[in-house]
């Protein structure tokens, strides 16, 4: 699979608005840089539910691990860390 | 919908918090039994006693924290354990600001000795690593003494603080007021354990639920004795974390399926991880 970068930012940005709009949140503002846990847009429940949406869209299963916020805290840390991987 | 601010929890703000804890958390602890766990002195400059959430001057949300200064390998380090994490249904979405707030205090070692499931795996998406969670039981049974009574068992508190090195004196001091634990001491000569324990019940069974152990070893070694004596007091088995032995005595049972406890550190590892200076030993859980 071709990633883009450009595009999975994309594709987690819609994530994170759809899961803050459930929580009646408004995260169109979210800049790829922002620490997702520190915006206030996400409760621990949604990011959570963002991790294992992640796994799931990109087909490659997290170590238990590698589930920590320098890999996954953030829109932009969240493409690295998959294209890392997926390279 | 207006974010709430994060705000330190000052001295003049815990009854509030409080409050709000025995409201939302749980009424069976009242406000002010709530306060005097985060009110212990135990030696350090407390920078606040959590943070918590406010909109319109109401509080919707907090974290408490405990801060200790223990001595781990003769090194004093300082910890901040992490308890009693509420925040109300309609404010879900900034839980994790608060939890961002704790750990981005610098200089402490962070705990949560009591997470729910959901909390464990949030903190360590904050880089908290699980600890081992299983706990060792054995039924106490009544071993015959030591020969010619070389084992001692000592329940005055004044009568332990005079067997204890200077450390675990001073462990000793910062949780005999609590009237929920109980003390003993059991060794022989010049090496001497102590232990802390409260009474606890599994199926309806009076036992021994162990807390902490100030040296495994002498602790293994003495085991039938210490089962002997709480086999006296009512206690028909003792349990501890299996992570506060060094290994696992024969003919113990293990069980799962307890709290994820997690900790937070750069230098330490998880025997260096206690029960003591937290919410398990100040409150009366």
């Amino acid at each position: 699979m071709n990633l883009n970068r450009d595009d999975v930012k994309a594709t987690i940005r819609a994530k994170v608005i759809e899961l803050a709009k459930s929580l009646n949140m408004d995260a169109s503002g979210v800049a790829d840089t922002d620490i997702l846990p520190a915006t206030g847009l996400l409760d621990s429940n949604a990011i959570l539910e963002l991790v294992v949406w992640f796994e799931t869209a990109y087909d490659f299963p997290i170590k238990q691990e590698d589930v920590n916020i320098d890999n996954l805290g953030s829109i932009d840390s969240m493409a690295d860390f998959l294209l890392g991987r997926k390279a | 919908m207006a974010l709430p601010t994060i705000e330190p929890i000052r001295d003049e703000d815990l009854l509030d918090f409080c409050r709000f804890l025995t409201q939302h958390l749980s009424a069976d602890r009242s406000p002010e039994a709530w306060a005097q766990a985060f009110r212990q002195e135990w030696g350090v400059a407390k920078p606040n006693n959590g943070f918590m959430l406010r909109i319109e001057g109401q509080i919707v949300g907090g974290i408490g924290a405990i801060y200790a200064e223990r001595l781990i390998r003769g090194k004093p380090e300082r910890f901040c354990n992490i308890t009693s994490w509420c925040v109300l249904e309609a404010y879900r979405a900034q839980s994790m600001r608060l939890a961002m707030a704790v750990v981005s205090q610098p200089g402490f070692h962070f705990t949560d000795l009591t997470p729910t499931e959901v909390v464990s795996k949030t903190l360590q998406f904050l880089k908290f690593k699980p600890m081992n969670e299983r706990h060792a039981l054995w039924p106490n049974v009544p071993w015959p003494a030591s020969p010619l009574g070389r084992v001692k068992i000592l329940t005055d508190l004044d009568r332990i603080e005079e067997v204890l090195p200077l450390d675990d004196v001073k462990v000793l001091r910062d949780h005999r007021h609590l009237p929920w634990l109980r003390h003993v001491a059991v060794g022989e000569r010049d090496s001497f354990c102590h232990i802390i324990w409260k009474p606890d019940r599994l199926k309806g069974i009076a036992g021994a639920m162990v807390l902490a152990v100030s040296n495994p070893e002498v602790f293994l070694r003495n085991k039938p004795a210490l089962s002997r004596h709480l086999l006296w007091r009512g206690c028909l088995y003792t349990r501890i974390e299996s992570r506060l032995l060094p290994r696992l005595p024969p003919r113990v049972k293990e069980l799962a399926g307890y709290r994820i406890k997690v900790f937070r550190s750069e230098t330490l590892t998880e025997p260096d991880i206690g029960n003591l200076y937290s919410e398990i030993v100040a409150l009366d859980l």
